[in-house]
């Protein structure tokens, strides 16, 4: 009976303390997944980016995804030569300037949760990955006047470049297929 | 582009029998490339040019001595015909070894041309000198300022083979090409040759001095032709001169051959075979002293084609069947010209990539077929599932579906064919409207090509199919629907292609044709393909 009395204040001082671990390591995981907000700019690009669809609804991922592999993709002569890269034409130096310059902001991308109050009614946010037809996207990376945001559905990544118009709107620019895969 | 759309046209008037001629020429204008000089980087004519002046500086050290035929007599090397060195600068291919090593392929008229003697059986009434082409290879250097010249000679097998310089190069074989392509080093050795069997590589040889014992050495699926090199040629006054042959041993292996160096094996399976001259043995008496720069025949890979990969003998002789072509809709007003199978593969050609490979192979998910991009090249894969139970019709149809996958992939990466503003813009247009998804998009951009996909499939059944073409264009019309569904509602069509469906017929009566085609089933017109 006194080894249960012993033992008793021990489990309610173990789980203080593990309340109290908890406590502080929560923010932390949480600041590591979701780190901030997108920024009203990047708002605006995921907006102009469905500019043109035909679609009714967009169906999309509610986070921004952290992938970053893809980008190495974009250097060396695998999809790239001195003209272009695959849709995207380097008439506008800027744009290999951009490109080339993307890697660094890609290192710094983070999960961050898209606000459904921020964003148009044709989008509806997802959270099922497995909910088919899914899209997820990167946060917008904004580079001079060109934006960039990977496009992911579960058969194809695309990367998506807008260039900012002089009526201050995101302009469809060109993409740069990274993975395609048809299956019929 | 205004939309095609087949409406029944043998019970259609004149006029619209027109209007339908004149959206053709507008596709084919859009499909089918023109020829033209070969395409280069802007900075390819000051690249040929550093080639030019280092040939100049150089020639002199890289050829035989005066002495070059007697000492080749006296030695017993292998007599061979020896070549005029003079390029004509103004005719080239500019293309890159899978290495990475850049190559100038430059014409190399002979005043005097040799040939096979089996040219003769060939061509019997056309001269064959006419009919060769030869060119010389500068092989750029991987690591030193210099360039490793090569000589390939193409020698057509009949005239459906017969090219110019701008459309066969060791950068590019005609995807439907027979013939023997040799190469030879700068200082007049033969170094191997490759047979080409309507544009599949079967074997490659080379050539030995038949020995007092007669005999060769084999390795492998390896066979020995006692052959006689002939030495005629035909001189400045168009005259045959008969000269007494050579006889040799010609060992000829099945396959490409060669061997895979270590660290050079793509991912994707594809053949990346190099050749290099043996250091020895071939070569009685060492080569004469001679002035550096010295001349080392370089590394060589298999010459680049379109790569049939297909074990499946009734899909691999459909593909090749297809690659054909022709015009056989006589019966309707010429609309044969439409077939866009062959145009297609002509566009890989042309751009002087081969980026197409089909292969069968286990596909999840039960599909019929993939198509994707693996290390630059479209790579089809039909299901050996699939295969097994679908008709030839069928399968044709699905190789047609999936060359369209290819090429609209081959616009969107290869910058050389995007001044073909049509299908380029039409890219565009869908992949804006569908939220950037790229399996959407091609299957609205395929819509456009619905016509042109039924045509290909028509001429080959008429030609080579189980029904000879009784089916009625009707039939493949609506066979070319196949897969062009909507990704939200994979029963249904995608709305691009609504608008293309023949009057009086459905959806749901071409989904009909298209399972038992597919499926084999007793209510299918096709033969089961196994």
């Amino acid at each position: 009976m006194k080894q249960q009395e012993l033992i008793r204040p021990m489990e309610r001082s173990a789980t203080s303390w593990g309340f109290l671990i908890l406590f502080i390591i929560f923010p932390l995981i949480s600041e590591g997944q979701v780190e901030k907000n997108l920024t009203k700019e990047q708002y605006q690009v995921i907006e102009d980016a469905f500019r043109k669809s035909g679609k009714d609804e967009t169906r999309i991922f509610f986070q921004t995804i952290d992938y970053k592999s893809w980008v190495h993709l974009l250097y060396g002569s695998y999809y790239r030569d001195k003209r272009g890269i695959a849709l995207c034409s380097f008439e506008d130096p800027n744009l290999e300037r951009a490109i080339d310059q993307l890697i660094d902001h890609v290192s710094n991308i983070r999960v961050k949760e898209l606000s459904r109050n921020k964003l148009g009614k044709r989008f509806t946010l997802i959270n099922d990955l497995t909910d088919y037809p899914y899209l997820s996207i990167t946060e917008p990376i904004i580079i001079g006047e060109y934006s960039f945001i990977l496009f992911k559905y579960p058969n194809s990544e695309s990367l998506s470049v807008q260039k900012k118009n002089s009526e201050g709107n995101w302009v469809f620019e060109c993409a740069i297929p990274l993975y395609v895969v048809f299956i019929d | 582009m205004p939309p095609l759309k087949y409406k029944n046209l043998g019970r259609s008037g004149f006029l619209p029998l027109l209007l339908v001629l004149i959206t053709i020429n507008s596709l084919l204008t859009s499909c089918v490339q023109e020829p033209e000089a070969p395409r280069l980087e802007p900075n390819s004519g000051d690249q040929l040019a550093r080639v030019k002046s280092w040939f100049e500086e150089n020639k002199t050290n890289l050829r035989l001595p005066e002495r070059g035929s007697n000492f080749r007599t006296e030695s017993q090397e292998l007599i061979l015909p020896f070549f005029e060195k003079e390029p004509d600068w103004d005719q080239f291919h500019h293309y890159y070894f899978p290495d990475g090593r850049e190559v100038f392929e430059v014409s190399l008229e002979n005043a005097t041309k040799y040939f096979p003697t089996s040219m003769l059986d060939s061509f019997p009434d056309r001269d064959p000198a006419e009919l060769v082409i030869q060119n010389i290879l500068f092989v750029k250097h991987p690591t030193q300022e210099r360039f490793d010249p090569l000589i390939a000679r193409y020698y057509p097998d009949n005239q459906e083979s017969l090219e110019d310089f701008k459309s066969i190069s060791y950068g590019g074989i005609p995807y439907d090409w027979s013939g023997k392509v040799d190469i030879w080093t700068y200082n007049e050795r033969h170094f191997i040759g490759f047979i080409f069997d309507n544009g599949e590589l079967t074997h490659h040889s080379t050539y030995q001095l038949q020995t007092s014992m007669g005999e060769a050495r084999i390795m492998g699926d390896c066979r020995t032709i006692i052959r006689e090199i002939s030495n005629n040629y035909t001189d400045r006054d168009g005259i045959v001169v008969v000269r007494p042959p050579t006889v040799v041993v010609e060992v000829v292996c099945t396959g490409s051959g060669g061997y895979t160096p270590s660290g050079n094996n793509r991912n994707d399976g594809s053949d990346y075979h190099d050749y290099e001259r043996p250091p020895c043995c071939d070569d009685p008496v060492p080569a004469p002293p001679r002035d550096l720069p010295s001349y080392d025949p370089p590394t060589i890979p298999s010459p680049n084609t379109i790569v049939n990969r297909l074990t499946n003998p009734c899909a691999s002789r459909t593909f090749k069947q297809l690659s054909k072509g022709s015009s056989y809709l006589t019966d309707l007003y010429g609309l044969g010209s439409l077939d866009i199978f062959p145009g297609m593969l002509d566009l890989f050609e042309q751009s002087g990539k081969f980026d197409y490979q089909i292969q069968n192979g286990f596909v999840s998910n039960g599909a019929n077929a993939i198509t994707q991009r693996i290390n630059g090249i479209n790579v089809i894969t039909l299901n050996n599932d699939y295969l097994a139970k679908a008709t030839s019709l069928s399968i044709t149809r699905t190789i047609i579906h999936e060359t369209v996958h290819a090429f609209l992939l081959e616009n969107t990466y290869n910058m050389d064919l995007r001044y073909n503003h049509t299908t380029f813009d039409l890219l565009l247009r869908y992949f804006e409207k569908y939220d950037q998804n790229w399996n959407e998009t091609h299957h609205a951009a395929m819509s456009h090509f619905i016509l042109g996909m039924a045509v290909s499939l028509y001429n080959w059944d008429k030609k080579f199919g189980p029904t000879g073409g009784t089916l009625g264009f009707d039939y493949y019309y609506k066979m070319a629907f196949g897969g062009l569904l909507n990704p939200d509602n994979p029963t249904q069509l995608i709305d691009e292609a609504k608008q293309f469906i023949p009057s009086g017929s459905s959806w749901a009566e071409i989904q009909k044709i298209l399972n038992n085609e597919a499926t084999g089933t007793n209510q299918a017109n096709g033969t089961k393909c196994n």
